[in-house]
């Protein structure tokens, strides 16, 4: 191993909060390479974006630090940096790139001098070597039309761009150290893994030490060479990246790759992690993974383990310590068999040629000069019982299906034929179909009322429905309701924001299942919530389907969730679908390119050291569509034919596609 | 931009046009000539015939927005709203009750008004600014502390207190200027110097603690967070990042005010004895001179409109997300 650039030695980060002082870091030790990436890994709430913003010192002024805490930098002790010459540290030596490119930017300056201003900072160099300098570093980034990219505002960028607008701004003083704080998060696989493959370029010529902070295990095997598993402030298994993936030996980073959906584990419940990340306040005395492990005995309970070395790998975990009572840590424990039968089957939503079109209006009367045809003729249909699962990019058009099946945004064209009714162009009787169709959408911190607590939130689709006339028989339904998605009893008379996450998204069911609706439409349901909390709200949706009988459409763009739930998927690309068919068959055997693409560009925990970005560019605008297949300017295998008309339907071994490929001239 | 500009100016034309029919139907319909004449004439021992009189001089004795009896064009023309409101379109606000010109009594008062409210109002924005981002730089101090706790003070007091207090300490007990009272031309600073002071004094306590709100939210935005990652010093962040973000909503915010300013103040004009539209409108309102108040209701509803409309403009000149969409 070569030096290294970043020691971490002892961080113990306390904040101060009203209720006490919040031990969010509490004794973490790391060094990272040059040329190497160190991914931290943990939950929401593990400390991981504490550590780095410990590392940048970019935590408010009250912050305190361990008396024995070391951040080195070099030689350099950051800790004990007064804060005029940490400045000079901070975008020369050490860059950020943080997980929201939508507002880490400036709104109100270009993005030229966004970057220049770095290069003013940190170099000598003159005003128009810094210009020539920002425009090499957004060309480096991958951004084509340099010359205006210089000239936008962050507004007139997509979220892509935009992300590699602030890689460009961290890379500008050139740093030895760069903090990329979940980069990719907030963006679509086929941008993360472009963005991904352009971080790794440039890490290999400038030789720069990586600090990763994410929650996505798919992307740390993809790009990490060393990996630190954070929980509640602490790491519990550090190890170079083969090693971990190959073997990894914390109950909690077992129960993490345990808990990941998957193809495979199609037929089983997922496991989940019981019980709660501990308060950092007041931490309990032993191992603070305890309460929630399958293995811990008494000493657990009253004794911090340390991070001991077995091997390749260090493990904070009393079963690798010298008092070790097992010699082998059983693997998993028995699945939970949970085989989907679907008992009767008939046709319960179809929709026909389904369009939703916005009109642009421009100049000075508001006259309308064109549409964005967000859903483009759009077919599918839904048994009774089973879960269709829509994906394809942000942007797509997937969500405003939803919303349009629903009424909540009018359809431009189309039939919705629900059991034979026509839902579109009936708005007057639409109501009482409210009670068949629900919805759950993706934030369930900003979907649920403040102000109403859980019993009138979940009794309010029943009044509207005048379903149950007396309080007593409502409130029993709501109880029943909170048991049924695993809520305790208490809940029903307190309010949204003294819940968790994955709490409030039961809470969101718990409400949509209230009218007893055959149908549910999810909307990214599970995207704002953390891995373990995942598997909850993924086995909870599974359960319930099987109980109840209900059909899903399930939204989203996280591939692994959808092949671990979906009965079949319909892929969208630019407000049509492009493929459909049985979930195993599209997810195993891909016929479009673009889903060839989509399925490659998600990065997989068994997949190794490498970063593919299959899917060149971006979504074009549903304003402007490209002519002919919507996909040709990204397809790989694009032919003369693509670009002159859109292809028709073709069916093989069973699978719906669009592309010319399949079809004989 | 252009097209937004001009479909900002026609939609102010049908707000005009029916602030104009309101101010009418107020001073016309709902209170009528004879309560005019009543109130103007006093009455206790006004005869019919001498209100009679009083409502043809001032030639309120047309029929309200139609008239059968005229030919042609002055069916229409020859009725009250057309010759008393049509001409305030032209800023013709015709004569007084007492038979002033009222437009040359505006183009006269505007100018000791616009005198006390510009200083006023760029000393007061300057030094309100400034303040608050002294004490959002010390964020969480005793200076922050202290700072917004005499915000607070301060604007619990009235208005008048300051008015008296600066009139006996400054005019009366250490005579360094005027109690109050007007000259035009440079002496007029020297009349000018308390009222203004006063302004600025009562106008600190909202200003800084609104403004202080306004770069505490902008201070807490993950642009800032960048912009401390790039290294840049917290004075840097604040003068360039933090207070270009924030002069969008404090800008817009003044430019409101701006057509107003012709207006004046209608207590500091006279309590100071400054002769301008703040006073005039007050002595309008005592004299009962119907003419008067209308005009500058009318007025001040027309520059309220050129406000909002200078707002929306200087919104497409400040922000890039609304001036390239």
């Amino acid at each position: 191993m070569t030096e290294p650039i970043l020691t971490v030695k002892h961080l113990r980060t306390y904040l101060p909060s009203a209720q006490g002082l919040v031990r969010a870091v509490d004794d973490v030790s790391f060094t990272i390479a040059r040329g190497q990436t160190l991914a931290l890994v943990g939950e929401s709430g593990s400390g991981k974006t504490i550590t780095a913003h410990s590392i940048a010192q970019l935590l408010q002024e009250d912050v305190c630090y361990g008396e024995n805490s070391q951040i080195l930098l070099g030689d350099i002790d950051l800790l004990r940096l007064p804060e005029v010459a940490m400045r000079q540290i901070r975008g020369r030596r050490i860059g950020v790139i943080f997980q929201e490119p939508m507002t880490s930017l400036n709104p109100v300056f270009t993005v030229g001098e966004q970057i220049i201003e770095v290069l003013r900072l940190h170099t000598t160099l003159s005003r128009r070597a810094r210009n020539h300098r920002a425009m090499e570093l957004l060309h480096a980034v991958g951004i084509a039309d340099v010359k205006q990219c210089m000239q936008d505002y962050p507004h007139q960028l997509s979220g892509g761009m935009k992300q590699r607008v602030m890689i460009a701004i961290a890379l500008a003083g050139e740093p030895d150290l760069l903090i990329a704080d979940e980069p990719t998060t907030a963006l679509d696989v086929t941008i993360q893994a472009q963005v991904l493959s352009v971080l790794q370029k440039i890490q290999q010529e400038l030789s720069m030490g990586i600090l990763l902070i994410t929650h996505d295990l798919g992307v740390v095997a993809q790009v990490a060479d060393q990996v630190a598993v954070m929980y509640a402030g602490q790491i519990i298994e550090y190890a170079p990246s083969t090693v971990f993936f190959a073997n990894a030996q914390h109950p909690y980073s077992q129960r993490l790759f345990e808990s990941l959906p998957s193809l495979n584990k199609r037929n089983y419940l997922l496991d989940m992690i019981p019980g709660h990340v501990p308060s950092l306040i007041d931490p309990p005395p032993g191992c603070r993974f305890a309460a929630r492990c399958r293995y811990a005995w008494d000493v657990c309970e009253t004794q911090l383990p340390a991070l001991t070395s077995t091997g390749a790998q260090q493990v904070r975990c009393h079963l690798y310590t010298k008092e070790q009572p097992l010699t082998h840590l059983p693997v998993s424990e028995k699945q939970v068999v949970m085989e989907k039968v679907i008992t009767e089957s008939h046709t319960l939503l179809s929709v026909q040629d389904l369009t939703v079109h916005f009109p642009i209006r421009r100049g000075l009367f508001k006259r309308v000069v064109g549409l964005v045809k967000a859903v483009d003729g759009v077919d599918l249909s839904v048994q009774a019982g089973e879960t269709l699962a829509l994906v394809g990019e942000s942007g797509c058009g997937k969500t405003t299906v939803a919303k349009s099946l629903l009424n909540l945004v009018p359809a431009t064209s189309g039939k919705v034929v629900y059991l034979d009714q026509e839902l579109t162009h009936h708005k007057q009787d639409l109501r009482k179909f409210r009670s068949h169709l629900q919805i759950i959408f993706q934030d369930p911190f900003a979907s649920l009322d403040p102000r109403m607590s859980v019993t009138d939130i979940i009794a309010e689709g029943l009044l509207a429905q005048r379903l149950v006339a007396s309080d007593k028989a409502r409130l029993e339904i709501v109880n029943r309701l909170l048991q049924q998605v695993g809520l305790p009893l208490g809940s029903a008379v307190r309010y949204p924001h003294q819940f968790s996450g994955g709490q409030r998204q039961r809470i969101a069911i718990a409400r949509a299942l209230a009218v007893s609706p055959q149908m549910i439409i999810c909307d990214e349901p599970t995207s704002a919530l953390d891995v373990s909390v995942q598997a909850q709200i993924v086995n909870l949706l599974k359960n319930l389907q099987q109980e109840l009988g209900l059909a899903y459409i399930f939204i989203s763009h996280n591939i692994a969730v959808v092949s671990y739930l979906a009965d079949r998927v319909a892929v969208m690309y630019l407000g049509r679908i492009v493929e459909e068919g049985r979930a195993q068959q599209v997810l195993a055997t891909p016929k479009h390119p673009y889903t060839q693409g989509l399925l490659q560009s998600v990065p997989e925990v068994g997949g190794g050291h490498k970063i593919l970005a299959p899917v060149q560019g971006e979504l074009p605008s549903p304003a402007h569509p490209p002519k002919g297949c919507h996909f040709s300017p990204r397809c790989p295998h694009v032919m003369p034919i693509c670009r002159q008309s859109y292809p028709p339907k073709a069916v093989i071994d069973g699978q719906m596609v669009k592309c010319y490929l399949y079809i004989e001239s | 931009m252009w097209a937004y500009i001009i479909r900002r100016i026609l939609y102010a034309i049908p707000i005009l046009i029916g602030v104009n029919l309101l101010t009418f139907l107020l001073f016309f319909v709902v209170n009528t000539p004879q309560d005019m004449a009543v109130v103007h004439l006093g009455d206790r021992y006004v005869t019919q015939e001498a209100i009679d009189r009083w409502i043809v001089t001032n030639g309120y004795d047309k029929p309200t927005f139609y008239n059968p009896k005229a030919q042609g064009i002055d069916k229409i023309s020859d009725t009250l709203f057309y010759q008393q409101s049509m001409r305030l379109f032209t800023f013709n606000f015709g004569t007084s009750d007492t038979g002033r010109e009222i437009g040359h009594d505006i183009s006269e008062r505007m100018w000791p008004s616009l005198a006390l409210a510009i200083p006023s109002l760029l000393l007061g924005l300057g030094l309100n600014v400034m303040l608050a981002l002294l004490m959002v730089l010390f964020r969480g101090t005793q200076i922050d502390t202290w700072g917004v706790t005499i915000c607070v003070a301060l604007m619990s007091i009235s208005g008048l207190f300051f008015i008296i207090t600066g009139q006996y300490v400054l005019a009366k007990l250490f005579k360094w200027v005027p109690i109050s009272g007007y000259e035009s031309g440079l002496s007029a600073i020297k009349f000018l110097a308390l009222p203004v002071l006063v302004s600025v004094i009562a106008g600190i306590g909202s200003g800084v603690r609104w403004y202080r709100t306004l770069f505490l939210e902008e201070i807490n935005k993950d642009y800032v967070r960048t912009a401390r990652a790039k290294g840049l010093s917290d004075i840097a962040i604040l003068f360039k990042h933090v207070l270009k973000n924030a002069l969008i909503p404090i800008l817009t915010g003044v430019v409101v005010l701006i057509p107003s300013l012709f207006l004046g103040s209608l207590l500091l004009e006279s309590f100071f004895a400054i002769p301008g539209l703040g006073s005039y409108t007050i002595d309008a309102i005592r004299a009962q001179d119907f003419a008067i108040v209308r005009s500058m209701v009318f007025l001040g509803s027309v520059l309220y409109i050129l406000g909002l409309l200078l707002t929306d403009i200087s919104y497409t000149l400040v922000d890039p997300r609304v001036r390239l969409n």
